[in-house]
C-alpha cells in the first residue's frame, strides 16, 4: 500500500514534533536565523533608531512643556481592586478639572497586576494647591461608586509628583482612596 | 530688617529658571512611580510605549533603585521586539560586579537564552557558566533547563538526562524541564525512564490550561514512543488520555487510529479515522485520516464504502487544492500582505493573529501559515514596520508644533526677561553696602564704649530725652525743697535708666552682632541669586539654542527615516510573499501526493472489482 508507507512518514513527522523539546514559556519565538538576515538586521537597525528618536522626542517635548520647576506629575495606582471595579478618574486643580480618564479593561488589569497609570502633567506655581480625584466605578456588590480625594499640594522647587491611590480596606470590605505627595 | 528687593529677586528667579534635571539619589517612592508606570505600559503589552518610556526615564535618571529592574525589563522587550543586538547590550550593561547579584545571575541567563535563540550553543553555555552556584532556586531550575535544552540541541541526550535530572519539578517550569527530561530519556535509549517520566505528566490532574497543553503533549510523544517499538495497546492508552478538543487532538486521533489497526483492531482504528475525517480538511492530521479512513475500510472487507471513502477523500483534496491555488492567487494579487497591514493597524501584541482570522477571503490559509516560524516573525516584523511608519508619521507631524512651542517660550522669556534686565538694572547694592557698613562700624564703636547708648531702644532713648528735658526744666526752676526733691528724683530715674542699659550691654551687644551677620548672610544670598538670575537668563537663551538643535535634529532623523522605513515595508511584504508561496506550494504538492494516492487506490479497487466480477461472469 503506497498510502500506507506515507503514513509512516506521516506519523515519524508526527512523532518528531511531539517528542520536540519544550520551553518552559513555550517554544522560542526568536530563532535570530532567518532567512533573509540582511532585511532582518536593517529592520533591527530601523527599530532601534526609531526607539531612540521615540526617547528623546518623549524628553524634548516633557522639557519644553513642563520644566522641571514647575512640573508636577500626577499618577494613578490601584492596590488589587477587589472592592471597586475603576471606571474613571477626573482630576481637579484649584476649582479646574484638568483631566478625565476612562479606563479600558486591558489598563485596568495592568494596574492591578502593579502599573502606575502618569494620568496627567501639570506646570504649578510654588506654594499650595488643592487637589481633588473624583473615582467612578463599581463598588462592593456591583453598585454604582463615586468617591473623592483630596489633598492640598505644596509645590516648591523641582519636580514633584502626585499619586493617586485606590485601596483595598479588607477590615471595612470597601475601597480606599487617598492622594500623597512624593518629591 | 527688611530687603525688599531680597523678595522680589527670589520671585524673578523661581519665573525664570529652568532647572537642570535632577541627578542624584532619587526617593524610593518616585523611583518606584516611575518604574511602575513603564511597567503599565509593559502589562499591556504596549513595548514601543513601556521601552521608550524605561529608555526616557534612564536618560532622566529617575528609576533611583529600580534601575536594574527596568534595564531588565529593557532587555526583555528588546528581545520581543526582535531587537537581539540592543538586547545584548541591555544585558552586557548589567553583568558590572556593583549591579547586585540576583540582577546579575538574571542578566547572564537571559544572555544565554539568547545565544542558544540565536543557536549560539557555546556563548549559552559560557553565560549560564558565570551565574552563581548558590543563585535563587528559580534561576537554578531556569539554568538546569536551558543547559537541557542545549544539551538535546547538540544531541546529547545522555548529557540532557544527567542535567535535567537534577531539576527541581515542583514548580510549573519544572513541569516542562521534567518533560524535556523524558524526551531526552526516550531519545538516549532509555525507553523505560522516559516513559515514567512522561507518565507523570501525562496523568497530571490539572485545570490550567497551560498544564493541559502539556499533559497532552505528553501522552502523544508516550503514544508514538509506544508505536515505535510496536506495543500498540498501551499506545491506544497513551492517545485515549489526550483531550478530543486540545491543540493536539489531530495528532492523538491519527495514532489512535494506528495503533489499533497495528493490532488489527479497524473498526476502532475507523473510529477514530472518521472522527478526525470529518474535521477541516487544511490539516495534515485530517487529510492523512482521509486517506487512512478507506484503507480501514478496504481491510474489512468493505470495499464500496471504501470506495466512496476515496471520492469524500479526492472531493476534499480537490477542494482543498483549489482553496489553495485562490490562496496563492491572493498572495500574488498582494490581498494577504492588505490583510496581514489591515490587522496590523488595528491589533497589538498577541491579539494580532487573531484579528487576521477576521481579514475577508485571504484568511483561510493564514493560520497555518502563522504557525510556521519564519512566517510568524516576518509577519511580526511587517507588523512592526507599519507600527514605525504610524510613530514616524505622528512625528512628522508634531515637527512644526515643536517648534510652535519654542517659539512660545522665546516669546515669553523675552517678556520676563525684560521685566528682568530692568530689575537687573535697579538693583545696586552699593547703599545697601554703605549702611551694612556703617552699622558695623557703630557696634565696633559701641564695642569698644565710646557710645554706651548707642544699644538704647527707642523707647530708652525717648525717656531718657525727656528726663533731660525735665531736668532742663527743675534747671529753671528757683531753688526750694520741692525742687530740690523733684532734681533729686529726675537723676534717680535718670540713674536707673542708664543702669538698665548698661546692665543689658553684653545681651544687647551680642544681638547686634547676631544681626549683623543675619544681614551679611541676606546680603550673599542676594549676591547669589543676582548672578543665578543673571546666569539662568543667560543660560535660557542658550538653551532655547540647544531646544532648537535638537528639533532641527529629530526632524532630520524623522525625514531620513520615514523613507527607510516605506522601502523596508516593501521589502518585508516581498519577503512574506515569498514565504507564502513557498509554503502553499509544499501543501500543494502534499496534497496532490495524496490526490495521486487516493486515486491510485480507488483505481486498484475499481480494477479489483473489475476483475472479481469478470471471474463471477466466467464461472
Amino acid at each position: 500500500m503506497r498510502h500506507a508507507g506515507l503514513a509512516i512518514r506521516v506519523i515519524a513527522l508526527l512523532a518528531t514534533m511531539a517528542c520536540s523539546p519544550l520551553w518552559a514559556a513555550g517554544p522560542p519565538k526568536n530563532s535570530g536565523t532567518p532567512a533573509d538576515s540582511g532585511l532582518e538586521q536593517d529592520i533591527q537597525t530601523l527599530k532601534r533608531q526609531v526607539m531612540d528618536l521615540n526617547r528623546d522626542l518623549f524628553v524634548l517635548e516633557e522639557e519644553m512643556l513642563f520644566p522641571s520647576n514647575t512640573q508636577v506629575q500626577f499618577f494613578v495606582a490601584l492596590d488589587s481592586g477587589s472592592f471597586f471595579k475603576l471606571d474613571s478618574v477626573q482630576l481637579h486643580i484649584d476649582g479646574k478639572e484638568v483631566a478625565d480618564y476612562l479606563y479600558t479593561e486591558r489598563e485596568v488589569q495592568a494596574l492591578k497586576r502593579g502599573g502606575v497609570q502618569r494620568l496627567h502633567m501639570a506646570n504649578l506655581a510654588t506654594g499650595e494647591h488643592e487637589v481633588i480625584a473624583h473615582f467612578v466605578g463599581r463598588g462592593p456588590k456591583g453598585r454604582d461608586y463615586r468617591r473623592a480625594a483630596v489633598l492640598k499640594v505644596n509645590k516648591q522647587l523641582g519636580p514633584q509628583y502626585v499619586e493617586i491611590e485606590i485601596r483595598d480596606d479588607p477590615a471595612s470590605q470597601q475601597p480606599t482612596f487617598a492622594i500623597h505627595q512624593w518629591q | 530688617m527688611r530687603f525688599p528687593l531680597h523678595r522680589r529677586f527670589a520671585c524673578a528667579v523661581v519665573g525664570l529658571v529652568l532647572a537642570a534635571p535632577a541627578i542624584g539619589a532619587v526617593p524610593p517612592e518616585v523611583a518606584e512611580l516611575h518604574y511602575r508606570a513603564v511597567l503599565f505600559n509593559f502589562y499591556q503589552r504596549d513595548y514601543l510605549a513601556a521601552s521608550t518610556l524605561a529608555m526616557a526615564y534612564e536618560q532622566q535618571h529617575v528609576l533611583g533603585a529600580r534601575r536594574h529592574d527596568a534595564a531588565l525589563l529593557l532587555g526583555g522587550m528588546y528581545l520581543s521586539y526582535g531587537l537581539f543586538d540592543a538586547t545584548e547590550d541591555a544585558f552586557n550593561r548589567l553583568l558590572d560586579q556593583s549591579v547586585p547579584s540576583d540582577v546579575r545571575n538574571r542578566a547572564w541567563y537571559h544572555l544565554g537564552r539568547l545565544a542558544y535563540q540565536r543557536n549560539d550553543l557555546d556563548t549559552a553555555e559560557a553565560a549560564l557558566a558565570h551565574m552563581d552556584a548558590d543563585a535563587a532556586p528559580v534561576r537554578r531550575g531556569q539554568r538546569a533547563l536551558l543547559r537541557g535544552l542545549i544539551a538535546m540541541r547538540r544531541g546529547d541526550y545522555q548529557g540532557a538526562v544527567k542535567v535535567l535530572s537534577g531539576h527541581d519539578a515542583t514548580a510549573d517550569a519544572g513541569l516542562f524541564a521534567r518533560f524535556n527530561l523524558g524526551i531526552a530519556a526516550l531519545r538516549a535509549g532509555d525507553g523505560a525512564r522516559g516513559r515514567r517520566t512522561l507518565e507523570t505528566i501525562g496523568r497530571l490532574d490539572t485545570k490550567d490550561e497551560t498544564l493541559l497543553s502539556l499533559r497532552d503533549k505528553a501522552n502523544v510523544a508516550l503514544g508514538y514512543s509506544a508505536l515505535r517499538t510496536d506495543d500498540t495497546g498501551t499506545a491506544g492508552r497513551d492517545f485515549g488520555r489526550v483531550r478530543l478538543t486540545g491543540p493536539f487532538a489531530d495528532q492523538a486521533l491519527l495514532g489512535a487510529g494506528w495503533a489499533a489497526t497495528s493490532g488489527g483492531h479497524y473498526r476502532r482504528a475507523l473510529v477514530s479515522w472518521n472522527t478526525l475525517a470529518g474535521r477541516d480538511a487544511g490539516r495534515p492530521a485530517v487529510q492523512e485520516a482521509l486517506l487512512a479512513a478507506p484503507y480501514g475500510l478496504r481491510k474489512l472487507g468493505a470495499e464500496q464504502q471504501a470506495a466512496a471513502a476515496y471520492d469524500r477523500a479526492i472531493d476534499a483534496y480537490e477542494g482543498e487544492l483549489a482553496q489553495l491555488n485562490a490562496a496563492l492567487e491572493a498572495v500574488d494579487s498582494g490581498r494577504m500582505t492588505d490583510a496581514l497591514r489591515r490587522a496590523a493597524l488595528h491589533a497589538r501584541g498577541p491579539d494580532w493573529p487573531a484579528r487576521l482570522l477576521t481579514e475577508g477571503d485571504t484568511a483561510g490559509y493564514l493560520p497555518e501559515l502563522l504557525a510556521g516560524h519564519d512566517f510568524q516573525r516576518a509577519a511580526a516584523n511587517f507588523r512592526d514596520l507599519y507600527a514605525l511608519q504610524h510613530n514616524l508619521s505622528y512625528w512628522a507631524g508634531s515637527m512644526d508644533g515643536f517648534d510652535r512651542m519654542l517659539a512660545t517660550r522665546k516669546e515669553r522669556y523675552r517678556r520676563t526677561a525684560a521685566v528682568v534686565d530692568d530689575k537687573l538694572a535697579d538693583f545696586d547694592l552699593a547703599p545697601l553696602l554703605a549702611r551694612r557698613d556703617a552699622l558695623a562700624g557703630r557696634i565696633r564703636k559701641v564695642e569698644s564704649g565710646e557710645e554706651p547708648l548707642a544699644l538704647a531702644t527707642p523707647e530708652e532713648k525717648q525717656r531718657i530725652g525727656k528726663l533731660r528735658a525735665i531736668g532742663k526744666r527743675i534747671d529753671a526752676l528757683p531753688d526750694g525743697p520741692r525742687e530740690s526733691a523733684l532734681r533729686q528724683r529726675q537723676r534717680a530715674l535718670s540713674g536707673y535708666q542708664r543702669w538698665r542699659i548698661a546692665t543689658d550691654f553684653h545681651p544687647r551687644l551680642w544681638r547686634a552682632k547676631k544681626a549683623l551677620a543675619a544681614l551679611d548672610q541676606s546680603i550673599a544670598d542676594l549676591r547669589d541669586r543676582h548672578q543665578s538670575l543673571r546666569a539662568a537668563k543667560d543660560s535660557a537663551r542658550t538653551r532655547f539654542g540647544g531646544f532648537a538643535e535638537r528639533i532641527a535634529d529629530a526632524r532630520r532623523r524623522v525625514s531620513r527615516l520615514l523613507p527607510r522605513v516605506n522601502a523596508t515595508i516593501e521589502r518585508q511584504r516581498q519577503h512574506l510573499e515569498t514565504l507564502a508561496v513557498q509554503s502553499l506550494r509544499q501543501r500543494a504538492d502534499r496534497l496532490r501526493s495524496y490526490l495521486a494516492q487516493a486515486r491510485f487506490a480507488q483505481a486498484q479497487l475499481y480494477d479489483e472489482a473489475r476483475k472479481r466480477g469478470n471471474r463471477e461472469a466466467g464461472q
